[in-house]
């Protein structure tokens, strides 16, 4: 056995012990994944997405951790988003860090082709004064490049898709007792911060006004149906809808309808429905027909949608497995 | 099933019965079961919207 070939099982054995010192006591056994407020290219359902990548097509994240991994890629592609990881052992941590980059500055001189691609992966460090060191993993596939940045500060470790990110959790651990927000205890929490959407928020309002826009186009199939029942009492021969009273047979029909799927049939946004004029189709005040959908750049002012979202500040829910059951605790924060 | 609501915010606590070998209950239960701790110890940006989990 040559000298070589030694140094390079130390190095081996070296790199094992220095991870399982990593994961045994450097760092926390929780992570917060955490997205960051911007306009999206894409109106993505971040809890379905988890969803799917926990528990989909029966294989997911607790079977599978690489799912993790692709949900937060899929997760950087849209907004801003970071995770992050308590450390317990900051000197155990920054010899991981070290390793880490000994072996991606490797890997990245090792391109290699996928398909009609050439990937070539990049590995550098950011060194600013002041500043903790700022560490990217780049990889280019064809003409796309896709970033990835991470640090530890003070006690966490920090992989951000942005390096702004970054910038603006060491400002906030300057100011810690600023901006630590109160923290609940549990297993697992999902918690919003209303009060910093900004850049998402009218992306957030117009996906309200569609699903209150879907939602009340919905009802129109089974209020139509009743007031055809009306309307071919009304005129059985000649189908004519001269002289009838069109507003009253469709008051009528809405509670026809109540009475007979025992519920109440109401639009969100505080339209009404209407025959038209003709009496061949049911009309919503606010968004038309099923045929012909229209709809706001966000849910009307005073509804109760509009009320409650301008009404709270946060919304945290908790989850605890306890031999009793799940808890579940669902907060919700007013303005004061 | 325990409610309250004030003038600073709502909240609302419950528990669902274990759901015996339900196999999502128990991945998830395996995940993240053990003692509870403190979930949001660390510091956030001002652009900082959205937490999971």
């Amino acid at each position: 056995m040559g000298p070589s070939r030694v140094n390079v099982q130390t190095d081996q054995q070296q790199g094992r012990e220095v991870t399982g010192r990593f994961f045994k006591d450097g760092i926390g056994n929780q992570f917060g994944f955490h997205v960051c407020d911007d306009s999206p290219l894409f109106a993505v359902s971040l809890p379905m997405l988890f969803r799917e990548a926990s528990f989909g097509a029966g294989r997911g994240m607790f079977t599978d951790p690489d799912n993790l991994f692709v949900a937060f890629l899929l997760g950087s592609l849209n907004a801003p988003v970071y995770v992050s990881v308590p450390v317990r052992d900051q000197q155990v941590t920054d010899e991981f860090l070290d390793l880490l980059e000994r072996r991606l500055g490797l890997y990245a001189r090792q391109p290699r082709l996928a398909g009609w691609f050439r990937i070539e992966p990049d590995f550098y460090r950011i060194e600013e004064p002041g500043r903790p060191v700022v560490r990217c993993q780049s990889i280019k596939l064809g003409p796309l490049k896709w970033r990835m940045f991470w640090t530890r500060i003070d006690n966490a470790i920090y992989v951000a898709s942005q390096r702004s990110i970054l910038d603006d959790l060491f400002e906030a651990h300057q100011n810690a007792e600023e901006h630590r927000p109160q923290s609940p205890h549990g297993h697992a929490m999902v918690r919003m911060r209303a009060e910093h959407w900004r850049r998402i928020l009218p992306e957030f309002q117009l996906g309200w006004a569609e699903n209150n826009r879907t939602a009340s186009l919905n009802n129109i199939s089974p209020i139509y149906g009743a007031a055809r029942a009306l309307l071919s009492e009304s005129a059985p021969a000649e189908r004519s809808t001269a002289g009838l009273d069109l507003s009253q047979i469709s008051d009528a029909a809405h509670a026809e309808a109540d009475a007979m799927y025992g519920v109440h049939f109401f639009c969100p946004d505080g339209g009404d429905y209407v025959l038209a004029d003709d009496g061949l189709s049911m009309v919503s005040t606010l968004h038309g027909t099923p045929l012909l959908a229209r709809q706001g750049a966000a849910p009307p002012e005073g509804v109760a949608t509009t009320r409650l979202l301008s009404d709270f500040r946060e919304v945290t829910a908790t989850l605890t497995f306890e031999d009793d059951g799940l808890r579940a605790v669902l907060e919700i924060e007013r303005k004061q | 099933m325990r409610a309250k609501l004030g003038d600073d915010g709502y909240r609302l606590e419950t528990i669902v019965l274990p759901l015996i070998d339900n196999s999502i209950y128990s991945d998830m239960a395996r995940a993240f079961g053990g003692d509870v701790e403190p979930l949001d110890t660390l510091p956030v940006p001002q652009q900082h919207l959205h937490r999971e989990p």
